[in-house]
């Protein structure tokens, strides 16, 4: 009876002793190797926030196996807009984000969304202060803060309207590219060259554009007209017109407007409303409408080029009526 | 009757003498260990957090808060530096920036605003949800989640920094979007954001409706040279949510944007030593530590006063050791009638020895018994204990 007593009392104390060793362990973990970190894998993933980009990352990329992604609105997505999960995890799982950089930030949406910023490559930060285009936004002046009543300047984003503009861009992105993948170094080289050529062509033909005066809807065109050497006097029609607006105060405004740039040209960066469009033609300023790739992904037709060269085409039709 | 009946029977008879003497043998030799223990865990943990976080560039002060901070989120937080500052680190090409900007706090937890690099620095994979995605998002650490029962999909407020400062920033509604797997780390305890949600939470950032579009008098002047003026009726979102998150904005340069940290890694000690170089020769108002170093230095401090700890200690085990022979001896006069009878009964003297030697043998086992259960179960929760000290005491 007390033998018994005696050994229950000791394998009860025991027990936990014993368990120690053999059973538990606690959730300990070594430290991490911070080679890996410092050194991270590639997925040979590659995404760009605009089509302009999109295009010329794919064209330094021909004959590579790097896959290419465009994360960009759809044509008929609402202003603004942000990403879905899905295009977030693209993003987020690419070796480098061809981005367009604060000086002309096209995609307003990256503030909102979380991404591995040493994979963002701005490809605007070669450019000199002089280059870029702000215009004072005075649309709503606000205060919050300790900065005071301010209204946010706006920052024109297009920058590869410019050809010359945009091939510094693509130097960027090469650069980058070659860093990212050593191996692909004379691919992307061989494949600059060739692009560059095609910048070049287009460089010229917007040399050859006539001079003149024109007014913008936005001044989303700066960056195609200051290449062009055109006068622009620009409009803040980010919203167009709605038609009873216009009647009451618009027109009357824009007139005065039109009359004090001395231009008959009107060129849009999307399609107005058929009344507007009339009724500018009424008044003796008929539209001309471009591609300034600010909105939606892949154009319904042809590529950066085509697209381009409809555009100064259509701009000297345009600008010789 | 035998001779383990008749000690097993001595010791139930004098309980009280048996009781004392069992908790003098138990604290004695549990107190001491139980200081190895804990010190030996913290020196580990805080050794191990120092070794895998390189450097650490901060404000200009205290390198040891600047460590802290770093390492454990400590809320005696350095003074802030520009985000230019993770720029400025990137350009160098010597190592990869991990910024920190642990301001606020969420149900006491502290919330640290980072990047997704974080995660893949310390290695912290999620057990639930998913990453950061967006603004307004919060990963939380395993005791968070376990201490305030939240999972994916769950919203987690931040905390006003000060109830009575009416002007200050407004709390923040934060989506919790995933939960990571426990690492026995202060990341356990911790709430992290991208480093743009913290600073929509400082007020850097919001959203508030469409100005151009609003139509209450309350919000909006008109101005006589057409412009809009927007009043102080207009509030910024507290929460981010699918509808209002495009409205969101921030104010001003990044690059001047505050962090209280970047984590600096490097892929080699060249660089290390290139950019230890760079911070050291540049007369700005951040300074460059390496935390193992400032641990090391801590922990010989540690050491130094362990030394005064271990000398007591065995000061007061000799103590009670004597007292312990003292309490044996009395105890054994007081028995010479008892032993005399038994002697007289036919006991042997060998018998009566063993006799003597088995109480003190099983009072020292059943002791030694106790002693290890206690360690074992200091042993276990060292860890959360160390951490619990180490973060000053959240959760």
């Amino acid at each position: 009876m007390h033998y018994q007593t005696l050994a229950k009392l000791a394998i009860l104390l025991a027990l936990p002793v014993l368990w120690m060793p053999c059973g538990c362990q606690r959730n300990d973990r070594t430290p991490q190797d911070n080679t890996a970190f410092s050194q991270p894998t590639r997925s040979d993933q590659v995404s760009a926030i605009s089509y302009p980009l999109f295009f010329v990352t794919g064209k330094l990329l021909e004959g590579t196996s790097i896959q290419l992604d465009l994360v960009a609105p759809p044509a008929n997505a609402p202003e603004p807009w942000t990403p879905d999960q899905q295009q977030i995890e693209t993003l987020q799982a690419s070796d480098l984000i061809i981005a367009n950089g604060s000086g002309a930030p096209f995609a307003k949406w990256m503030v909102r969304v979380s991404l591995p910023e040493s994979r963002v490559i701005q490809t605007t930060d070669n450019f000199s202060i002089e280059e870029f285009i702000m215009v004072k936004d005075h649309r709503v002046v606000h205060q919050h803060g300790p900065e005071g009543e301010h209204s946010h300047p706006f920052m024109v984003a297009e920058t590869w309207l410019d050809p010359a503009m945009l091939k510094k861009q693509a130097e960027e992105i090469a650069v980058a590219l070659i860093r990212c993948y050593p191996t692909l170094d004379n691919q992307v080289r061989e494949n600059l060259e060739q692009l560059n050529q095609s910048l070049d062509r287009l460089t010229e033909q917007v040399k050859g554009i006539p001079k003149g005066n024109v007014i913008t809807s936005t001044p989303r065109l700066k960056y195609l007209t200051r290449a062009a050497g055109l006068q622009d006097t620009h409009l803040l029609w980010f919203d167009l017109p709605e038609q009873s607006t216009w009647q009451t105060t618009g027109e009357k405004a824009f007139i005065d407007r039109a009359q004090e740039a001395g231009s008959s040209c009107m060129l849009f960066d999307t399609d107005p409303p058929n009344w507007l469009r009339e009724r500018l033609r009424e008044l003796g300023y008929p539209v001309v409408s471009l591609n300034s790739f600010s909105r939606g992904g892949l154009p319904s037709e042809g590529d950066f080029l085509q697209v381009m060269e409809n555009n100064l085409a259509t701009l000297q039709d345009g600008l010789s009526r | 009757m035998s001779w383990t009946r008749l000690v097993i029977r001595y010791i139930q008879y004098h309980k009280l003498k048996t009781v004392v003497l069992v908790a003098s043998i138990f604290l004695t030799t549990f107190l001491p260990l139980t200081i190895l223990i804990l010190l030996g865990e913290f020196n580990e943990k805080i050794i191990s957090r120092a070794r895998s976080t390189p450097m650490v560039i901060g404000a200009e002060g205290s390198p040891l808060d600047l460590t802290l901070h770093a390492l454990y989120f400590s809320s005696k937080r350095p003074a802030p530096i520009r985000f230019a500052t993770v720029e400025e680190v990137r350009q160098t090409g010597w190592a990869r920036p991990v910024p920190l900007y642990s301001r606020y706090t969420a149900r006491q937890f502290p919330i640290v605003g980072t990047n997704l690099a974080y995660f893949q620095f310390r290695n912290l994979p999620l057990a639930k949800g998913e990453s950061l995605s967006r603004l307004g998002d919060c990963v939380l650490g395993s005791e968070v989640a376990r201490q305030l029962q939240l999972r994916p999909g769950d919203r987690l407020l931040s905390d006003p920094e000060n109830i009575l400062d009416l002007a200050g920033h407004y709390p923040l509604k934060m989506l919790v979007r995933g939960v990571l797997e426990p690492s026995s780390t202060p990341d356990d305890w911790a709430v992290f954001v991208d480093l743009k949600t913290s600073w929509v939470i400082q007020g850097l950032g919001h959203g508030h409706q469409n100005l151009a579009e609003e139509t209450d008098d309350l919000k909006v002047e008109v101005r006589s040279d057409g412009t809009l003026q927007a009043t102080a009726a207009v509030l910024p979102y507290m929460e981010i949510t699918d509808e209002n998150i495009d409205s969101f904005h921030f104010h001003g340069e990044t690059a001047d944007f505050p962090i209280t940290a970047v984590i600096a890694v490097s892929p080699d000690e060249k660089s290390e030593t290139l950019l230890m170089g760079h911070f050291q020769g540049m007369e700005n108002e951040t300074q460059l530590v390496r935390p193992v170093v400032v641990i090391d230095e801590l922990m010989s401090l540690v050491f130094q006063v362990k030394k005064f700890f271990d000398l007591n200690a065995i000061l007061i085990a000799m103590a009670t050791l004597f007292l312990l022979i003292l309490v044996l001896v009395l105890s054994q006069r007081l028995r010479i009638r008892e032993m005399q009878t038994m002697f007289k009964l036919g006991c042997s003297r060998g018998t009566l020895l063993l006799l003597q030697f088995s109480e003190i043998a099983i009072l020292f086992l059943f002791s030694s018994m106790l002693v290890a259960l206690a360690v074992w179960g200091v042993w276990m929760m060292a860890g959360n204990v160390v951490q619990s000290l180490l973060i000053g005491g959240q959760g």
